[in-house]
C-alpha cells in the first residue's frame, strides 16, 4: 500500500554537503540540509498521541469531577464503609445553639472521647439538629462528613497527638436559639397535640425554632427505633412536621388571594367591598358559608381579611381574580416548585395548578384553602417572611457557621436573597391587613371597632405583631387545623418598621386558629420579647 | 511522628511524584547531554526518596515484626532498583534512560500501595500478611532482570521480521490450551497454575502478538497480507473472547487496528475497524450475557450495588474519599473494593494519594507512551517502528481500560494495570514488552552511531576524491581505525570542537527544534557537542545507507544477514565514557 521511491524521497532526510550521493539535491553546497521527517507514518502516530493524551485528559476530568461534586453523597451512602473509619480518628464535632441573646452557645449535640453521642436537650431539638443511627435525619444528617472530619491545623494535631486524644471534629453553629425553642416547644407542648412552630428571622432568612411535635429523646433513639418504626398511631414522630408536613392553608391562603387581588387591582385596598349580609356566598350547591355562619355586613377589603370573611373571598377568587394570572402568582409563589432550602422539606401543591379546569364549587373551596391545596409550616413561613421583608424572600437557614474543632471558621453562611415575590407596595398593604388582624382598629370607613380573628395580641407593649389565623378543616367537619402565621415588629413607633421575627404556628387537628394557634404563638413572643 | 504520618507525608507523596512526573517531561527539551544526565539522577532520587516516605508512613502504622519486614523490603527495593537504573546505564549506554526511570517510578507506586494492602491489614482483620508484596518484589526484579539481558540478544530481531507466522502460531496455540485446561475463575478462563505460580498467558501472548503483526506488515501491505494478517489476528480475538477474556479481546484488537492503520498509512483502515469494533461491542452485547450485566452496572452502579454493582460502587466511594490529596497511606479504606489488588489499583492509588497524585500518574504513564511512540516515529525501519508502536498502544490502550473500567468512565472489563497492579504475569509481560522496546531503541542507535562513524570518515576524505564505493569496502567494518593521513582531524572533529568547516550548528539545530520527536540520539552529544544531541539520522537511513529497509534495495549490499556484522559494534572512542 506504500512504497518507497528511491529516486524522489519523500519523507525527507538530510542532505549532505559534499557526499555525491545527495550533492544534486543540496541547495547549497556549504550546509547541511535536513528537512523534518514528515512521513505519512508521522501523521499517524502524532495522531495515536493526541488521540489518547485527549481521552486521558477527559477521562481525568470525568473522575475528578464526580470525585469532587459528589463526595459526600457517597460518603453519605449506606454502603460506603468509611463512616466507621472516621470515627476511629475524629472526635465527632459538636452542634451548637446560640443562648442568651446570641452572646453565649449552648451545645444541642455532643461526644464524648468514645464518640458517644449526647443530647443535652433530649426532645426539645430532636428534629432540628436530628440523629445520625438508621438513615439519620436533620443537621446531624445533612452535616455528618462535616462533624466527622477533623479540619484542625497541623500544630493543634501535633497537640492532640500529644495527649494522645481523638482529634476534634468540626462544629457546626446553628441560628437556632435556645430561648426561643424553649419557648416554642413548651408552649407547643401544653397543647399536647401534633403541630409545629417555626420562627425565622424575615430580614436574613435565619431560622430561629424549629419545633416539632410529637417528638423523641434522641438519646434513646437506638431502644425505640423498632417501636417506632411499627408504629401505627400516626404519630410519625420521626418526620419533622415543619418542613415535612402538609396541611390545608385554610384561611392563611387569603394572605395569597390578598395579594393577588392588589396585584391585579392596586386600588382594592379603597374600592373594595363585600356586602356579607346572608354570611354565604354563591347559591345552593355552588355555596360558601363565612366560619361558624357569622354575618360580617358591610365590608372593605381591610375588615374582611381581619374578619377572614369567608364570602368575601370566595367572591374575590371567583369573581374579581383572572385564574391565569393567579395560577402564575401561585408559581411565582413556590406552589408546586422546589422549595429553597437545603434540608429535606415537602413542596406544596396547589390545586389551582394541578387541575386545569376548575369547577365553581372547587373554585370557592380554594379560594378559603381548603380542597386539596396543601402547604407545608415552611412554606407558609416563607410567604409571611417575603411579606414582612418588603416582598424580598431571603433563603432560610439554619446553619450559621461551620468551624473547626479550634474554632476556626471553616465556612461562613451568609444571608442569601432568593427572590421577589410580591411588589414593596403590595407587601406593604398585605401588611396592613395582617396588621389587622391582631387589633381591634377601628374601621376606615365606620370608625367602629373592628376585631380580628387573632386580636389577643391587641395592647402587646414591647412588641407589634402582625398575622393571619387560619382553620383548616378535613375529613369529617368538625376536624381542623389550627394555623397562625404572623411576625413582629419591635420599634415601637412605627407600624411599617422592620420585622423582627416570623413565626408560624401549625396544631394538627387541633381546632380553630384564633383559639388554639394564636394562644400557642402569643406564649411563645411574649416570653421571647419579656412582655 | 504520628501527626506527619497522617498529615503530611501525602503531600510529600503527591510533591515527589508530581517532581519526577514533571521532570519526565521537561527532558523532552534538554538538549543537553550533561542536564539529561543530572536529570536521571535527580529522578533516581526521587524515586528512592518516594520509597522511603511512603513505606515509612506504612511501617509507622504497622510496627512490630510486619513493619520491620516492610523496612527490609522498603530497603531491598530501593537498592534493587537504583542499581538496576545505574546498571542499565552502565551495560547499555544507548539506552532510553527517562524511559527505564519512569518504569521503575511506576513499580515503585505497586510495590508500595501492595504493601500497604497487605501490611496493613483488610477491613476484616489487621492479620500479618506479607507475601504479596515480597511476590511482587521478586517479579518485578526477574522482569528488570530480563529487560536488562534482552539488549544483548539484539542482533537476533532483525531475523525476528521472517518469523511473523511463527508468533501467530504459538500465540493461539497458547490461548488455546489455556481455554482447554484452566479453570474458571471470576467468570473468565484465562489462568492456570504452574509450580504455585498463577500464570495468565494471555498478558505474554500480547508480546508474541505484536511481532507477529510488526514483522508480517512490515513489508508492502499489499491487500492479501492486510487479509491474512487480519484472519491471523481475529482467531487471537476469538479465542480470547470464547475464554471471556473481554479484557484482553478488547486489547488484541484495538492493537491490530492501530498497528494496521500504520502499516497501511489509511484512514479509511482506522474508520472502518472503528466501525468494525462498534459492531462487535453491539454483537457482545447482545450475545454475551455478561457483557450486558457489566453494561448496566456501568449505567448505574448504585441500583444493582447489593450484587453486581458492588464493586465499582465501592471503587467509586474510595476514589471520591481522598479528596485532591488524599487520605494519607494506610488513613482510607481500599481494602472495602473487592479484588483492590488486581483490579482495582487505581481507585486504590487514589483514595490514600489523592486526586492530583493519580492524575500525575496517569500523565507518568502518558509519557511512558508518548516516549516509545516518539521512538516509534524517528525510526525508518518498519518492523522496529511497528513493534514499537504496536507496544506503546498496548500499554496504553490497557491503562485506559483499567481505568476508565475503575472509575466508570467506561465499562469494567477488569485488566491490570501495567507494572503497578499486583500479578506477576502482567509485570513480567510489561517488562519484557519495554525491554524489547529499549532493546529496539538501543539497536538502532547503534546503527547510527556506526553511519556516524563512517560519515565522518567520509569527511576526512572528503578533501581527496569520494567514492562511493568506498561504502560498500570492507576495510569500513570492523574495528574502524581513524584514518591514516590526519589523525589530528580526527581528534578535533571526535571532541566536538569543529566540523570540519562544513557543518552549520545554527541551521542544524534550528531544525531540531521544529522536529519535536527528540532525545532519542542522546548518544551522539558527547561525539559532536551538545547541540547534535538528537541528530536526525533517521532521515540520512531513507536514503538508504545503512538501515534495514535500505539494505533491501541491494545498494550496500544484497546479503541481509551480515549487515549487523557490518555496522554492529563498532563505536568511536569519544562515545565511550
Amino acid at each position: 500500500m506504500w512504497k518507497k521511491n528511491q529516486d524522489m524521497p519523500d519523507e525527507g532526510g538530510i542532505r549532505i554537503p559534499g557526499s555525491k550521493r545527495f550533492r544534486d539535491a543540496s541547495d547549497d553546497p556549504g550546509q547541511i540540509h535536513v528537512e523534518s521527517v514528515k512521513s505519512k507514518a508521522r501523521h499517524q502516530i502524532v495522531f495515536t498521541a493526541v488521540a489518547f493524551v485527549l481521552l486521558f485528559c477527559v477521562m481525568a476530568g470525568y473522575y475528578c469531577h464526580y470525585a469532587i461534586v459528589d463526595r459526600r453523597e457517597f460518603f453519605d451512602n449506606g454502603y460506603n464503609q468509611r463512616q466507621s473509619l472516621l470515627a476511629l480518628r475524629n472526635r465527632k464535632g459538636t452542634i451548637y445553639s446560640t443562648a442568651d441573646f446570641s452572646t453565649d452557645y449552648e451545645a444541642l449535640a455532643e461526644s464524648d472521647d468514645e464518640n458517644n453521642r449526647r443530647y443535652p436537650y433530649g426532645e426539645m431539638f430532636c428534629h432540628a439538629v436530628g440523629y445520625s443511627i438508621n438513615g439519620g435525619g436533620g443537621l446531624e444528617d445533612y452535616f455528618r462528613y462535616q462533624l466527622m472530619t477533623s479540619d484542625i491545623s497541623f500544630k493543634d494535631r501535633l497537640r492532640y497527638d500529644n495527649e494522645d486524644s481523638l482529634y476534634p471534629g468540626n462544629d457546626v453553629y446553628t441560628t437556632l436559639d435556645v430561648n426561643l425553642q424553649r419557648y416554642a416547644y413548651e408552649a407547643l407542648l401544653k397543647q399536647y397535640f401534633r403541630g409545629a412552630v417555626i420562627i425565622t428571622e424575615p430580614s436574613t432568612g435565619k431560622i430561629r425554632a424549629m419545633v416539632s411535635l410529637p417528638g423523641f429523646d434522641p438519646n434513646t433513639l437506638d431502644y425505640i427505633w423498632n417501636n417506632l418504626q411499627n408504629d401505627t398511631s400516626g404519630n410519625a414522630v420521626l418526620v419533622n412536621r415543619a418542613t415535612q408536613g402538609s396541611y390545608p392553608p385554610g384561611s392563611t391562603f387569603k394572605i395569597l388571594d390578598a395579594i393577588e387581588l392588589l396585584s391585579e387591582n392596586p386600588s382594592a385596598m379603597e374600592d373594595f367591598s363585600f356586602d356579607c349580609d346572608t354570611g354565604t356566598f354563591g347559591e345552593g350547591d355552588v355555596s360558601i358559608h363565612c366560619f361558624d355562619y357569622e354575618h360580617h355586613h358591610e365590608q372593605n377589603l381591610k375588615e374582611a381579611f381581619a374578619h377572614s370573611c369567608n364570602s368575601a373571598f370566595a367572591k374575590i377568587v371567583s369573581e374579581d381574580l383572572d385564574q391565569n394570572r393567579f395560577r402564575q402568582t401561585l408559581r411565582k409563589m413556590m406552589f408546586n416548585e422546589d422549595l429553597p432550602y437545603s434540608l429535606p422539606c415537602t413542596d406544596s401543591s396547589s390545586q389551582l395548578l394541578e387541575e386545569e379546569d376548575i369547577s365553581d364549587k372547587e373554585l370557592l373551596q380554594v379560594a378559603i384553602g381548603q380542597g386539596s391545596t396543601l402547604v407545608s409550616p415552611l412554606h407558609m413561613n416563607m410567604i409571611t417572611m417575603s411579606v414582612a421583608n418588603d416582598g424580598v424572600l431571603m433563603r432560610p437557614y439554619m446553619v450559621d457557621s461551620l468551624k473547626t474543632g479550634t474554632g476556626e471558621i471553616i465556612h461562613q453562611y451568609t444571608p442569601r436573597r432568593e427572590q421577589t415575590l410580591m411588589d414593596q407596595t403590595i407587601a406593604r398593604q398585605v401588611r396592613t391587613l395582617m396588621r389587622g388582624v391582631t387589633n381591634v382598629l377601628p374601621s376606615d370607613r365606620t370608625g367602629e371597632d373592628v376585631w380580628g380573628t387573632a386580636s389577643e395580641f391587641n395592647g402587646t407593649s414591647t412588641y407589634m405583631a402582625y398575622g393571619k389565623t387560619g382553620t383548616a378543616e378535613f375529613g369529617d367537619e368538625d376536624d381542623s387545623h389550627a394555623w397562625f402565621t404572623g411576625f413582629t415588629v419591635t420599634d415601637d413607633d412605627r407600624e411599617d418598621g422592620p420585622a423582627d421575627l416570623c413565626i408560624t404556628v401549625v396544631i394538627e387537628n387541633g381546632g380553630v386558629g384564633s383559639d388554639k394557634a394564636v394562644p400557642v404563638a402569643k406564649e411563645i413572643l411574649d416570653r421571647w420579647y419579656g412582655e | 511522628m504520628n501527626a506527619y504520618a497522617i498529615s503530611l507525608s501525602k503531600y510529600v507523596n503527591t510533591g515527589i511524584f508530581a517532581l519526577f512526573t514533571i521532570l519526565s517531561y521537561l527532558s523532552f527539551m534538554i538538549r543537553k547531554k550533561g542536564v539529561s544526565r543530572a536529570v536521571e539522577i535527580i529522578q533516581r532520587l526521587l524515586l528512592a526518596a518516594f520509597l522511603i516516605n511512603a513505606n515509612m508512613t506504612i511501617a509507622w502504622f504497622v510496627r512490630g515484626a510486619a513493619g520491620r519486614k516492610l523496612t527490609l523490603l522498603c530497603a531491598m527495593e530501593i537498592l534493587f532498583l537504583i542499581s538496576f537504573m545505574v546498571l542499565y546505564r552502565i551495560v547499555h549506554e544507548m539506552a532510553n534512560m527517562f524511559l527505564f526511570n519512569n518504569i521503575c517510578m511506576l513499580l515503585s507506586v505497586g510495590f508500595v500501595v501492595v504493601s500497604r494492602i497487605a501490611f496493613y491489614g483488610s477491613a476484616e482483620s489487621t492479620a500479618y500478611r506479607g507475601n504479596e508484596p515480597v511476590k511482587q518484589f521478586v517479579m518485578a526484579s526477574a522482569g528488570l532482570m530480563f529487560m536488562l539481558v534482552i539488549p544483548f540478544f539484539r542482533k537476533l530481531f532483525d531475523s525476528m521480521r521472517h518469523l511473523g507466522i511463527v508468533f501467530a502460531a504459538l500465540g493461539i496455540a497458547a490461548l488455546t490450551v489455556v481455554l482447554f485446561i484452566s479453570p474458571e475463575t471470576n467468570g473468565a478462563t484465562i489462568t492456570y497454575t504452574i509450580a504455585g505460580f498463577t500464570f495468565q498467558p494471555s498478558e505474554f501472548v500480547k508480546i508474541l502478538y505484536i511481532l507477529f503483526l510488526a514483522a508480517m506488515l512490515s513489508g508492502e501491505v499489499t491487500v492479501e497480507r492486510a487479509v491474512f494478517v487480519s484472519i491471523l489476528a481475529a482467531i487471537h480475538v476469538v479465542v480470547l473472547v470464547r475464554s471471556t477474556d473481554l479484557g484482553s479481546a478488547l486489547i488484541f484488537f484495538v492493537v491490530y487496528l492501530m498497528m494496521l492503520f500504520l502499516a497501511s498509512g489509511k484512514w479509511s483502515v482506522l474508520a472502518a475497524g472503528i466501525a468494525l469494533g462498534a459492531v462487535g461491542a453491539v454483537a457482545g452485547l447482545l450475545l454475551f450475557y455478561h457483557v450486558k450485566v457489566r453494561v448496566n452496572i456501568w449505567r448505574d452502579p448504585f441500583t444493582l450495588i447489593d450484587n453486581e454493582g458492588y464493586q465499582i460502587a465501592q471503587s467509586m466511594f474510595a476514589i471520591s474519599y481522598g479528596g485532591l490529596w488524599g487520605t494519607g497511606l494506610t488513613q482510607g479504606l481500599p481494602t472495602s473494593i473487592p479484588d483492590v489488588e488486581s483490579d482495582f489499583m487505581f481507585s486504590a492509588i487514589t483514595e490514600e494519594m489523592g486526586l492530583i497524585f493519580s492524575v500525575f500518574l496517569l500523565f507518568l504513564c502518558l509519557n511512558c507512551f508518548i516516549r516509545i511512540l516518539m521512538l516509534s516515529a524517528s525510526y525508518s525501519n518498519r518492523f522496529f517502528q511497528l513493534y514499537t508502536y504496536g507496544a506503546a498502544v498496548c500499554y496504553i490502550f490497557q491503562i485506559f481500560l483499567t481505568v476508565g473500567g475503575e472509575t466508570k468512565f467506561i465499562p469494567l472489563t477488569g485488566v491490570t494495570l501495567p507494572l503497578v497492579s499486583y500479578g506477576g504475569s502482567s509485570i513480567m509481560s510489561t517488562l519484557l514488552m519495554l525491554g524489547i522496546v529499549e532493546m529496539v531503541y538501543i539497536l538502532h542507535e547503534e546503527r547510527t552511531a556506526g553511519f556516524m562513524q563512517r560519515y565522518e570518515q567520509e569527511q576526512l576524505q572528503a578533501g581527496a576524491a569520494y567514492a562511493p564505493a568506498n561504502v560498500e569496502d570492507d576495510s569500513y567494518n570492523g574495528a574502524l581505525v581513524p584514518l591514516s593521513g590526519s589523525p589530528d582531524a580526527y581528534a578535533r572533529d571526535t571532541d566536538g570542537s569543529d566540523y570540519g568547516g562544513n557543518f552549520s550548528r545554527e541551521s542544524y539545530s534550528e531544525d531540531r527544534k521544529a522536529d519535536s520527536f527528540g532525545q532519542t540520539h542522546a548518544a551522539f552529544g558527547q561525539e559532536y557537542g551538545p547541540e547534535e544531541d538528537n541528530f536526525p539520522v533517521n532521515g540520512v537511513s531513507e536514503e538508504g545507507i545503512f538501515d534495514n529497509d535500505s539494505y533491501q534495495d541491494g545498494r550496500l549490499s544484497s546479503d541481509e544477514d551480515n549487515k549487523t556484522d557490518h555496522y554492529g559494534f563498532y563505536r568511536p572512542d569519544g562515545m565511550k565514557k
